[in-house]
Protein backbone atom coordinates (compact mmCIF):
# COMPACT_ATOMS: atom_id res chain seq x y z
CA UNK A 1 0.00 0.00 0.00
CA UNK A 2 1.62 3.76 -0.91
CA UNK A 3 1.02 7.02 0.77
CA UNK A 4 1.55 10.03 -0.87
CA UNK A 5 3.47 13.19 0.28
CA UNK A 6 0.34 14.80 0.88
CA UNK A 7 -0.91 12.12 3.68
CA UNK A 8 2.73 12.19 5.06
CA UNK A 9 2.59 16.09 6.01
CA UNK A 10 -1.41 15.53 7.17
CA UNK A 11 -0.29 12.74 9.57
CA UNK A 12 2.53 14.59 10.74
CA UNK A 13 0.67 17.85 10.99
CA UNK A 14 -2.13 16.48 13.34
CA UNK A 15 -0.18 15.82 15.77
CA UNK A 16 2.40 18.70 15.48
CA UNK A 17 -0.28 21.41 14.25
CA UNK A 18 2.45 24.48 14.70
CA UNK A 19 4.51 22.75 12.07
CA UNK A 20 5.75 23.36 8.82
CA UNK A 21 6.22 19.91 6.88
CA UNK A 22 8.20 19.36 3.46
CA UNK A 23 8.05 15.92 2.23
CA UNK A 24 9.75 14.28 -0.30
CA UNK A 25 9.49 10.59 -1.57
CA UNK A 26 13.42 9.89 -1.93
CA UNK A 27 12.50 6.24 -4.50
CA UNK A 28 8.91 7.14 -5.93
CA UNK A 29 7.57 4.46 -4.38
CA UNK A 30 5.42 5.52 -1.52
CA UNK A 31 7.69 4.01 0.98
CA UNK A 32 10.84 6.18 1.52
CA UNK A 33 10.43 9.90 2.30
CA UNK A 34 12.46 12.62 3.59
CA UNK A 35 11.04 15.16 5.63
CA UNK A 36 12.06 18.86 6.43
CA UNK A 37 9.61 19.62 9.90
CA UNK A 38 9.52 22.85 11.71
CA UNK A 39 8.13 23.29 14.90
CA UNK A 40 8.08 25.73 17.69
CA UNK A 41 8.12 23.18 20.34
CA UNK A 42 11.56 21.63 18.82
CA UNK A 43 13.07 25.05 20.59
CA UNK A 44 15.28 23.39 23.52
CA UNK A 45 14.39 19.97 22.91
CA UNK A 46 16.77 17.30 22.31
CA UNK A 47 17.20 16.00 18.77
CA UNK A 48 16.23 12.93 19.47
CA UNK A 49 13.15 14.21 21.58
CA UNK A 50 12.68 16.05 18.27
CA UNK A 51 12.73 13.38 15.82
CA UNK A 52 10.76 10.99 18.50
CA UNK A 53 8.10 13.36 18.27
CA UNK A 54 8.12 13.04 14.32
CA UNK A 55 8.43 9.68 14.18
CA UNK A 56 6.05 8.74 16.80
CA UNK A 57 3.44 10.85 14.76
CA UNK A 58 4.08 8.17 11.97
CA UNK A 59 4.18 5.11 14.06
CA UNK A 60 1.68 3.45 12.20
CA UNK A 61 3.02 4.27 9.10
CA UNK A 62 6.23 2.63 9.82
CA UNK A 63 4.93 -0.31 11.03
CA UNK A 64 3.06 -0.86 7.34
CA UNK A 65 3.24 0.99 4.13
CA UNK A 66 6.83 3.36 5.18
CA UNK A 67 9.67 1.62 5.38
CA UNK A 68 11.94 4.73 5.79
CA UNK A 69 12.17 8.13 6.39
CA UNK A 70 14.62 10.26 6.83
CA UNK A 71 14.12 13.57 8.81
CA UNK A 72 15.51 16.80 9.49
CA UNK A 73 14.07 18.90 12.11
CA UNK A 74 14.25 22.36 12.80
CA UNK A 75 13.14 24.99 15.16
CA UNK A 76 12.11 28.13 13.82
CA UNK A 77 15.04 30.28 13.97
CA UNK A 78 16.51 27.43 12.01
CA UNK A 79 13.75 27.04 9.32
CA UNK A 80 14.56 30.91 8.47
CA UNK A 81 18.13 30.33 8.15
CA UNK A 82 17.18 26.90 5.84
CA UNK A 83 14.88 28.70 3.69
CA UNK A 84 17.15 31.81 3.30
CA UNK A 85 19.92 29.23 2.03
CA UNK A 86 21.96 29.23 5.12
CA UNK A 87 25.17 27.46 5.04
CA UNK A 88 24.06 26.18 8.82
CA UNK A 89 21.86 24.43 8.01
CA UNK A 90 22.49 21.05 5.78
CA UNK A 91 20.72 17.93 4.00
CA UNK A 92 22.10 14.97 3.94
CA UNK B 1 9.77 -7.45 25.34
CA UNK B 2 10.75 -9.95 28.08
CA UNK B 3 13.10 -9.51 30.74
CA UNK B 4 15.58 -11.78 29.04
CA UNK B 5 15.84 -9.58 26.22
CA UNK B 6 15.80 -6.79 28.37
CA UNK B 7 18.81 -7.77 30.31
CA UNK B 8 20.50 -8.69 26.98
CA UNK B 9 20.63 -5.68 25.59
CA UNK B 10 21.22 -3.76 28.78
CA UNK B 11 24.57 -6.12 29.23
CA UNK B 12 25.31 -5.44 25.55
CA UNK B 13 25.00 -1.78 26.08
CA UNK B 14 26.94 -1.71 28.97
CA UNK B 15 29.94 -4.03 27.71
CA UNK B 16 30.52 -1.21 25.22
CA UNK B 17 31.49 2.52 24.55
CA UNK B 18 29.98 2.67 21.18
CA UNK B 19 27.87 0.07 20.49
CA UNK B 20 25.84 0.33 16.96
CA UNK B 21 22.74 -1.71 16.73
CA UNK B 22 22.41 -2.05 12.99
CA UNK B 23 21.42 -4.51 9.50
CA UNK B 24 24.61 -6.28 8.86
CA UNK B 25 27.82 -6.00 10.14
CA UNK B 26 30.72 -3.70 9.25
CA UNK B 27 31.89 -5.56 6.57
CA UNK B 28 28.35 -6.49 4.63
CA UNK B 29 25.80 -4.11 5.71
CA UNK B 30 22.40 -5.16 4.80
CA UNK B 31 21.06 -1.14 4.79
CA UNK B 32 21.92 1.72 3.53
CA UNK B 33 21.29 3.64 7.00
CA UNK B 34 23.28 1.40 8.78
CA UNK B 35 26.43 1.56 6.20
CA UNK B 36 26.81 4.99 6.63
CA UNK B 37 26.99 4.95 10.12
CA UNK B 38 29.39 2.35 10.20
CA UNK B 39 31.26 4.76 7.51
CA UNK B 40 31.19 7.59 10.07
CA UNK B 41 32.50 5.33 13.12
CA UNK B 42 35.31 3.95 11.02
CA UNK B 43 36.38 7.88 9.61
CA UNK B 44 36.35 8.87 13.39
CA UNK B 45 38.82 5.78 14.51
CA UNK B 46 36.98 5.19 17.54
CA UNK B 47 36.57 1.19 18.44
CA UNK B 48 33.24 0.32 18.04
CA UNK B 49 31.44 -2.64 18.44
CA UNK B 50 28.12 -3.48 16.52
CA UNK B 51 25.08 -6.26 16.94
CA UNK B 52 23.44 -7.67 13.94
CA UNK B 53 19.70 -7.36 14.41
CA UNK B 54 19.05 -9.58 11.64
CA UNK B 55 20.62 -11.93 13.70
CA UNK B 56 18.78 -11.74 16.22
CA UNK B 57 14.91 -11.45 16.21
CA UNK B 58 14.01 -10.66 19.73
CA UNK B 59 16.39 -8.25 20.12
CA UNK B 60 15.34 -6.87 16.16
CA UNK B 61 12.17 -5.96 17.92
CA UNK B 62 13.20 -5.35 21.47
CA UNK B 63 15.50 -2.93 20.91
CA UNK B 64 12.88 -0.80 19.53
CA UNK B 65 10.36 -0.97 22.31
CA UNK B 66 13.89 -0.54 24.53
CA UNK B 67 15.11 2.54 22.99
CA UNK B 68 12.14 4.41 22.26
CA UNK B 69 12.77 4.46 18.46
CA UNK B 70 11.38 2.75 15.61
CA UNK B 71 14.02 2.34 13.33
CA UNK B 72 17.37 0.74 12.98
CA UNK B 73 20.33 1.75 13.02
CA UNK B 74 20.66 2.54 16.64
CA UNK B 75 23.62 4.44 18.19
CA UNK B 76 24.69 4.02 21.97
CA UNK B 77 27.46 5.78 23.47
CA UNK B 78 28.48 5.66 26.72
CA UNK B 79 25.72 3.59 27.66
CA UNK B 80 23.14 6.47 26.10
CA UNK B 81 20.88 6.40 23.19
CA UNK B 82 22.54 8.98 20.69
CA UNK B 83 20.02 8.23 18.21
CA UNK B 84 19.75 6.64 14.43
CA UNK B 85 21.22 7.73 10.75
CA UNK B 86 19.65 11.20 10.54
CA UNK B 87 20.77 12.07 14.22
CA UNK B 88 24.56 10.78 13.91
CA UNK B 89 25.27 12.49 10.24
CA UNK B 90 23.79 15.81 11.70
CA UNK B 91 26.14 15.54 14.93
CA UNK B 92 28.98 14.44 12.46
CA UNK B 93 28.71 17.42 10.56
CA UNK B 94 28.29 19.37 13.38
CA UNK B 95 31.40 17.89 15.00
CA UNK B 96 29.72 16.97 18.09
CA UNK B 97 29.63 12.93 18.00
CA UNK B 98 33.74 13.40 17.51
CA UNK B 99 33.52 14.98 20.54
CA UNK B 100 31.57 13.04 22.58
CA UNK B 101 33.27 9.69 20.80
CA UNK B 102 36.63 10.85 22.15
CA UNK B 103 35.22 10.72 25.99
CA UNK B 104 34.77 6.53 25.22
CA UNK B 105 38.54 6.50 24.80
Amino acid sequence: MQISNQEIEAIVRKRLPNSEVLVQDMTGTGDHFQLVVMDPSFEGMSLVGQHRLVMGALSEQLEEAVHAVQIKTLTPRKWQEYQNGGTNVRIS
Amino acid sequence: MSESVKAQIQSLIDESPVLLFMKGTPESPQCGFSATVVDILKSTETPYKTFDVLSDREVRQGIKEFSNWPTIPQLYVNGQFVGGCDIAVEMFQKGELQTLLQTTQ
